[in-house]
């Protein structure tokens, strides 16, 4: 027997069985949290966000049409939240509170001191690319998303998607080479 | 196909999005071709080097917290069908709070839970129209210390902090609430939000247990600056009964001489 679909699912809580969310979340919160986390850097913030993401999907469950994946759906509600979030704390929060408590990186925590260091250099050679590079280069590579599905989350021509993502590769190489002393080849 | 278009393949090559008969094409000029398979093995190094990146977990607050807010909604929704007006207040709440603060979320969504069963419970065999605001007002105070209770629960300073001041306007603060804030004075880990519960419970300080609560936390403070606060706020208002734990400070070695200064100028103000 197959598992019931995402798309199942959240037909299920449009039509009001909100307590389907419950697996949904289940399943995309982890990822999800990852996108986050590899986009703003903050553990707290991405913590946030992930809850808000399912907030909106709760408010906004009539306007899931099922046509296309659920992810493509979820991982638009993302980034909008991401924005959001960013805008509103620009206006809403004092300057005493910010300074209280910056929005820095998160120290991560490291493996072994072998792969510690190189994992250390990725995440930094990845935080340097510029923010639409880096959000597609993670959608690609840590969420599988084929340059269809990531065009859709954009909503953008799927040219301008391949375009970035060669870009975001390239451009990875070099700082990555740059910040290790290691040549490319 | 030259090399100079291979090379624009290649980064759907290693990443698997190339189709047949590209596919064939590419992977038939790289073993005939030295340079371009240089450039396919150094991009590639670098996708498999992402792998290195590790998934990383949430914190379990991140599943308590959706769990709330699930069951709350589920809540809000079975009450709606029963009270529309009810059902306009709470959404306006809903739009307000939740939307702009997400880690407000948790203590919002635990008053909601309560609140709709409180409402649920008192208002349907109630007299018909009978002083549904005044109740309704009684429920937004009750779910305005319910709020502040579990914000000041939470992990992050800025959350504490607006506890503090969302405590700060409850009208009749309970008992529970004036606990919460002075346990906040005592054991809160960061100073601001420390300075902020003084300032919300010197609003309260009429309460014998708050002012009891503000004097004797002057010795339990371990910074200096909380420490002067305190005795400014209790001096200026008069406080005679602070002069003992002045006298006390004088006499400790650990005090810091600053507030040992302040101490002794309280003395002398309040004699
Ligand atoms: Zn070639």
């Amino acid at each position: 027997m197959n598992p019931i679909s995402d798309n199942e699912l959240m037909l299920s809580v449009r039509e009001g069985a909100v307590d389907k969310l419950g697996l949904l979340f289940e399943r995309h919160h982890v990822p999800l949290y990852n996108f986050f986390l590899k986009l703003v850097g903050n553990r707290e913030i991405s913590e946030d966000l992930v809850q808000e993401v399912f907030l909106r999907i709760l408010k906004h469950r009539k306007t899931y049409r099922g046509e296309s994946k659920f992810t493509s759906w979820m991982y638009q509600i993302a980034r909008n939240a991401r924005v959001d979030y960013y805008r509103k704390r620009k206006l809403e929060v004092s300057a005493d509170e910010e300074k209280m408590e910056p929005v820095s990186q998160d120290p991560m925590p490291t493996d072994d001191l072998e792969t510690g260091q190189e994992t250390a250099l990725l995440r930094t050679a990845l935080n340097r690319l510029p923010f639409k590079k880096r959000e597609v280069l993670v959608l690609s590579r840590f969420h599988d998303m084929k340059y269809e599905e990531i065009a859709k989350v954009l909503n953008c021509p799927v040219s301008t998607v391949k375009v970035l993502v060669h870009r975001a590769i390239k451009d990875l190489r070099s700082i990555f080479y740059e910040l290790s002393g290691e040549k490319a080849i | 196909m030259k090399c100079s278009q291979i090379s624009e393949l290649l980064p759907d090559h290693i990443i698997g999005a190339l189709e047949e008969p590209q596919k064939l094409e590419v992977r038939q000029h790289l073993e005939s071709c030295d340079a371009c398979s240089k450039e396919a093995a150094s991009l590639e190094k670098i996708w498999t080097k992402l792998e290195a990146l590790p998934v990383e977990q949430p914190s379990g607050a991140v599943r308590e917290r959706f769990y709330t807010m699930l069951s709350a909604y589920h809540e809000g929704l079975s009450h709606s069908k029963e009270r529309p007006k009810l059902r306009d207040v709470i959404n306006g709440w809903i739009e307000r709070w939740w939307p702009s603060r997400p880690a407000v979320q948790v203590g919002f969504a635990a008053a909601l839970l309560l609140i709709g069963v409180f409402v649920g419970t008192r208002l349907q065999p109630g007299p018909a129209g009978n002083s549904e605001m005044v109740m309704l007002r009684q429920d937004i105070s009750t779910m305005r210390q319910l709020v502040t209770l579990s914000l000041l629960r939470q992990d992050s300073p800025s959350e504490r902090l607006r506890g503090v001041s969302f405590g700060a306007k409850v009208e009749n603060p309970n008992d529970e609430i004036l606990n919460a804030l002075l346990s906040t004075l005592n054991s809160d880990p960061n100073v601001n939000v420390r300075l902020a519960a003084i300032d919300a419970l010197f609003m309260f300080s009429s309460h014998p247990q708050v002012k009891s609560g503000l004097i004797g936390a002057i010795a339990k403070q371990r910074s200096p600056m909380i420490q002067i606060e305190l005795i400014e706020l209790l001096v200026k208002s008069g406080e005679k009964s602070v002069v003992d734990t002045l006298k006390l400070l004088l006499e400790n070695e650990e005090v810091n001489p600053a507030v040992k200064e302040r101490a002794q100028w309280g003395i002398e103000q309040l004699i």
